[in-house]
C-alpha cells in the first residue's frame, strides 16, 4: 500500500489545482467576468463618493477595498460551496472513495484558486487606479505583498473548512452562507474607513479576516488622517494564525463531517 | 481471508424526521470470494446501489458487520480506498472543460499514481477500450458511449484488487456495452485470481454473460445465491418447445402425456420439464402435421427471476 | 388552439411553482426572504456608512435619492437573477433543462415563469429597505406624499422591462460557460453603474451619461423616485423617455434571446455542461 507522504500530497494538490488554472484558462471570457465586473464596481462606488463631495483618499480605499472584495467573492463561491457543486456533479463521490485525502482535494482547489484570484484581484487594483489615477504610497510595496498574501492564504483556509460544513448540513447551509456573504460587503468596511465608524464597530468586524487584510493595505498604501486601531503587522499576524486555525479546524471538521455524511446517507444524495 | 468482501447482517434504514422511513436492506449477508466475477441482480429500487456504497466506503450500514479485503468499512475505509475502485452507468463526473487523457491523469493523481505510473496506464487502457481518437476531446464533447468508457479506464487505472460496477452498461448501446462486457471478461483473466469484481444489473444477459455467483436481490433482502445454472435449476422453470403451425390448431390438441400450454391459434409450447433428455420428445413433434418451426426454450435469468420471485425482473411499462 | 392556451396557463403556473419551490424549500419563508434582501440591505448600509462618514449628514437629498435607487435594485436582482439561474442549474445541476426544452411549453413561458418567482422576493426587499431607512435615517417619506397610482405603475413596470432584460441575459448564458459570478450578474453590475440607481448620471462621462439616458432602467427607478417624494417632482415626469426606451428596449432583448437560443441549438449548446 502507498504511504500518504508528501510525494502524494503534492500530486493531489496540483491535480486538483489543474483543472482550476487551466479551466480557467480555456475560456479567455474570464477576463470580462472576473476582473471588468470588480472594476465596474468600484467605479460605481467612487462616483457615488464623488457624488457626496468624500475627499480623494477615499478613492483610494474604495480601490483597494473593491479589488479585495473580489477575493472574498471567489472564497465563497469558489471555495466553501466548490463541494456542493462537485456532488451535484458526481464528482464527490470518487474523491471520497480515492484513497487521497478530501482535504488535500481542498487544498489543490485553495491553491489554483488563489492563485487565479490573486491574478484577478492584482489587475482589478491596477486597472482601477490607472482609471481614476489613485495615488498610493509604493515604496511600502513589500509590506502591500506580505499583507496581500496573508489576506489570501487565511480566506482560502476559512473557505476550506466553510467547505465542510456543507458536508453536514446540505443545501440550507448554502443560503445561511449567501445570508453572511452579503454582510460582509458592510463589514468589511471595503469602501469606506472601518474604524472611522466607531473602534468597538471595526473591533467587532475585525473578526473577518478580509477586514483586517483590507485595513492593513490602506495603512501602508493611503496616507490618510482617518484613524486606525490595529497596526499593520498586528493585523497580519492575526490574519497569519486564522490561516493556522482555519486550517487545523477544516481537516477535524472535514473528517467529522464525512462520518456524519456517510452515516446520514447525504454523500451521494443530489439536490440536497 | 479468502473473501474479497463479508458481509454479515447487514442493514441499512433511512430515517425522516426521526423517524423510520425506509429499509433499504434487511439482513443481507453475503461472501464475494477473491477473484470471482460476482453479480447482484435485481429491479430498480432492490438496494443494489445502497450494497455497493456501503462496500465502496460511500455509506454506513445501519447494522451489521461489513469487511472489503479484510478491512471494516466503518473504521477502515481509508485502507480500503487503496484497493478499491467504483464505477458506476449514467455518470457525469469530470470537467467538462479538461480533456479525456487531463481527466484521467487528475484522478490518477488522486490515486497517488506518479505522472509516468499514471501515463503508462492511462495509454495502455485508453488503447484497449478505443479511446485514443479522443484523448485530446474535452469531456463536454463525448458521446454517452465515450463516457463511460472514459469512467472505466478511470475505474480501472490503479489496477485496484475489488471493482465495484454499479450498472456500469446503464444507457449504452448494444456495440458498447458488449466491449465494455469483453474488456471485463479479458481485465479479470489477466488478473490470474487477483481481482475481483461485483457488479449490479438489471440486464439478465449480462449477469449470464459475465458472473460466476449471482445473487438475486429485491426489497432489500438477498433471495437466492448461485451460479446462473443452479438458479435456473433452483427455479423449476420448465424447458419447452415452442411449435409453430401453418394452419390453425384442434382445441383439443394433445401429444400423448405431454403438457402443451396454447400460445394462439398456431403456436403451442411443449413444456419437457428440467430435464434436457428430450429427443425422444422432438421426434414426436417433428412427426405432426403442419409443423413449420420447433423452438428449444431454455429458461433464461429473467424467467428465473419471474419464478423465484413473482415479479418481471424489467418492469414492462 | 385550445391546447396551446391551456400549455400557456399551465407551463406559467407550473414554471413559478417550480421557481419559488427551488428557492424556498431550503428553509422558512422568513430566512429565505431575508437571504434574498440581504443584499440590497447592505448596500444601502454601505451606503449610509459611506454618507455619513464623507459628508457629515449633509445632503440628505442625496442620500434619499441613493437609497431609493438601491431599494429598487431588488426587484433588478431578484427578477433577473431567477432567469439566468433557471437556466444554470436546470443545465448543469438538475440536467433538466433538454426535457424542459423539448416539452410543448415553449421555453419562453416558462422562463417567465420561472423569474415571476422573484418578483415577490423584489417587492419585500423594496419594503424593507425603505421602511427601514425611513424610520432609521429620517429620510422624509411620508405616506401622505406618495403618488400610489405612479408607484403601481412603476412595479408593473418593471415587471415586464426585466422580463425582457432577463430574457436577454438568459439568451446569453445559453451560449457561454456557467461563472461563478454569470452573466445576469454580471449585466446587473454594469447597470447598477450607468441606470442611475445609485450614482447620478451628471457625474458619469459624457458616453456613459448618454448610454445612461438610453436605458429604459434609469427612467424606472426615476419614476420610483416620483412616486415616493416631493424632492424629485420639480418637474413632471417624462412618460416618453420611459416608453420609448422600454419599448425599444424590450425588442432588443426579446431579439438577442431569440438569436442565442437558435445559435445555442445550431451549435448544441443547450445541454452543454462546463463546471470546472
Amino acid at each position: 500500500m502507498k504511504k500518504y507522504n508528501y510525494k502524494f500530497l503534492l500530486r493531489t494538490v496540483y491535480g486538483r489545482a489543474y483543472p482550476r488554472i487551466f479551466g480557467t484558462i480555456r475560456q479567455p471570457s474570464w477576463i470580462f467576468f472576473e476582473i471588468l465586473l470588480p472594476v465596474l464596481s468600484i467605479i460605481a462606488f467612487i462616483y457615488v463618493l464623488r457624488g457626496f463631495n468624500a475627499k480623494p483618499e477615499f478613492e483610494s480605499f474604495a480601490v483597494i477595498g473593491g479589488s479585495m472584495m473580489a477575493i472574498w467573492f471567489n472564497v465563497v463561491f469558489g471555495m466553501a460551496l466548490q463541494l456542493r457543486w462537485e456532488k451535484e456533479g458526481g464528482n464527490l463521490e470518487i474523491y471520497i472513495t480515492s484513497p487521497t485525502k478530501l482535504s488535500w482535494i481542498l487544498l489543490g482547489m485553495m491553491f489554483g484558486g488563489g492563485l487565479a484570484t490573486s491574478l484577478y484581484s492584482i489587475s482589478v487594483f491596477t486597472i482601477s487606479s490607472y482609471l481614476f489615477g489613485t495615488t498610493f504610497l509604493w515604496s511600502n510595496w513589500y509590506k502591500a505583498i506580505i499583507i496581500f498574501i496573508s489576506c489570501v492564504v487565511s480566506l482560502y483556509a476559512v473557505g476550506m473548512s466553510l467547505s465542510s460544513l456543507f458536508l453536514r448540513f446540505g443545501r440550507s447551509f448554502e443560503y445561511y452562507l449567501e445570508l453572511a456573504n452579503e454582510p460582509i460587503h458592510f463589514l468589511s468596511g471595503s469602501y469606506y474607513p472601518i474604524f472611522s465608524v466607531n473602534i468597538i464597530f471595526g473591533l467587532f468586524c475585525s473578526i473577518i479576516p478580509i477586514t483586517l487584510g483590507i485595513d492593513g493595505l490602506r495603512q501602508v498604501l493611503v496616507l490618510s488622517e482617518y484613524p486606525t486601531f490595529i497596526d499593520w503587522k498586528l493585523e497580519t499576524l492575526i490574519m497569519i494564525l486564522y490561516a493556522v486555525l482555519a486550517l487545523r479546524f477544516a481537516k477535524f471538521t472535514l473528517a467529522w463531517m464525512e462520518e456524519s455524511a456517510r452515516e446520514k446517507g447525504t454523500l451521494t444524495l443530489k439536490w440536497q | 481471508m479468502n473473501n474479497a468482501v463479508h458481509a454479515e447482517s447487514v442493514t441499512r434504514k433511512y430515517f425522516k424526521k426521526g423517524k423510520p422511513d425506509k429499509i433499504a436492506l434487511d439482513n443481507v449477508s453475503l461472501e464475494i470470494p477473491k477473484g470471482s466475477f460476482y453479480g447482484l441482480l435485481g429491479p430498480n429500487g432492490a438496494g443494489k446501489s445502497t450494497l455497493i456504497r456501503i462496500f465502496s466506503t460511500l455509506l454506513l450500514p445501519s447494522d451489521g458487520r461489513v469487511s472489503v479485503l479484510g478491512y471494516d468499512v466503518k473504521t477502515q475505509a481509508n485502507d480500503i480506498r487503496w484497493k478499491i475502485s467504483l464505477v458506476a452507468g449514467g455518470e457525469m463526473s469530470g470537467y467538462g472543460l479538461l480533456t479525456v487523457y487531463e481527466q484521467l491523469w487528475m484522478f490518477a493523481m488522486f490515486n497517488g499514481l506518479s505522472n509516468k505510473e499514471a501515463k503508462e496506464s492511462i495509454n495502455s487502457l485508453i488503447d484497449v477500450v478505443g479511446l485514443n481518437d479522443s484523448k485530446d476531446t474535452k469531456l463536454s464533447e463525448l458521446s454517452t458511449g465515450m463516457r463511460q468508457k472514459m469512467n472505466l479506464v478511470r475505474g480501472l487505472m490503479s489496477n485496484p484488487e475489488v471493482l465495484f460496477l454499479d450498472e456500469p452498461t446503464l444507457g449504452l448501446d448494444v456495440e458498447i456495452a458488449r466491449d465494455v462486457r469483453s474488456y471485463l471478461k479479458i481485465w479479470m483473466q489477466e488478473g490470474q485470481g487477483n481481482r475481483t469484481v461485483l457488479l449490479t444489473t438489471h440486464y439478465m444477459q449480462e449477469a449470464e454473460d459475465l458472473c460466476d455467483t449471482i445473487s438475486i436481490i429485491d426489497e432489500g433482502k438477498i433471495l437466492h445465491t448461485g451460479t446462473s445454472e443452479y438458479l435456473k435449476d433452483k427455479s423449476n422453470f420448465d424447458i419447452k418447445y415452442i411449435v409453430k403451425f401453418s394452419k390453425d390448431i384442434d382445441p383439443n390438441f394433445s401429444i400423448n402425456n405431454l403438457r402443451i400450454k396454447t400460445i394462439d391459434s398456431k403456436t403451442v409450447e411443449v413444456l419437457i420439464g428440467n430435464s434436457i433428455e428430450n429427443s425422444s420428445i422432438f421426434k414426436q413433434i417433428k412427426e405432426l402435421e403442419n409443423v413449420i418451426s420447433i423452438a428449444l426454450h431454455k429458461p433464461n435469468l429473467e424467467d428465473t427471476f419471474l419464478a423465484l420471485t413473482g415479479k418481471q425482473l424489467i418492469e414492462k411499462i | 388552439m385550445a391546447i396551446k392556451n391551456r400549455n400557456f396557463k399551465k407551463g406559467i403556473y407550473s414554471s413559478f411553482l417550480i421557481g419559488w419551490r427551488i428557492e424556498t424549500n431550503w428553509g422558512k419563508p422568513l430566512s429565505v426572504l431575508l437571504v434574498r434582501t440581504a443584499r440590497p440591505i447592505s448596500s444601502a448600509l454601505i451606503l449610509s456608512f459611506m454618507y455619513s462618514i464623507t459628508s457629515q449628514g449633509t445632503q440628505k437629498e442625496n442620500l434619499l435619492w441613493v437609497l431609493i435607487g438601491i431599494s429598487t435594485w431588488g426587484f433588478v436582482q431578484n427578477q433577473v437573477e431567477f432567469m439566468y439561474w433557471a437556466i444554470v442549474s436546470e443545465r448543469e445541476w438538475l440536467r433538466n433543462i433538454k426535457n424542459v426544452i423539448i416539452s410543448p411549453t415553449p421555453f419562453i413561458v416558462y422562463l417567465t415563469g420561472r423569474s415571476s418567482a422573484g418578483l415577490p422576493f423584489g417587492l419585500f426587499s423594496f419594503a424593507v429597505i425603505l421602511t427601514t431607512s425611513n424610520l432609521l435615517l429620517d429620510l422624509g417619506i411620508k405616506l401622505s406624499n406618495i403618488y400610489f397610482h405612479y408607484l403601481f405603475l412603476a412595479i408593473v413596470l418593471s415587471f415586464i422591462i426585466l422580463f425582457f432584460l432577463g430574457l436577454l441575459t438568459a439568451g446569453i448564458t445559453l451560449s457561454t460557460p456557467k461563472y461563478p459570478i454569470g452573466v445576469g450578474e454580471a449585466l446587473v453590475g454594469v447597470l447598477y453603474l450607468i441606470s442611475g440607481s445609485i450614482v447620478r448620471p451628471e457625474i458619469l462621462p459624457e458616453v456613459l451619461q448618454k448610454i445612461s439616458l438610453s436605458l429604459p432602467l434609469s427612467h424606472l427607478i426615476n419614476l420610483y423616485r416620483y412616486a415616493l417624494s416631493p424632492s424629485f417632482r420639480t418637474y413632471a415626469y417624462n412618460w416618453i423617455d420611459l416608453l420609448s426606451t422600454g419599448l425599444i428596449f424590450s425588442i432588443i432583448g426579446y431579439l438577442i434571446y431569440s438569436f442565442s437560443f437558435y445559435r445555442a441549438r445550431a451549435n448544441g449548446k443547450i445541454d452543454q455542461q462546463t463546471m470546472y
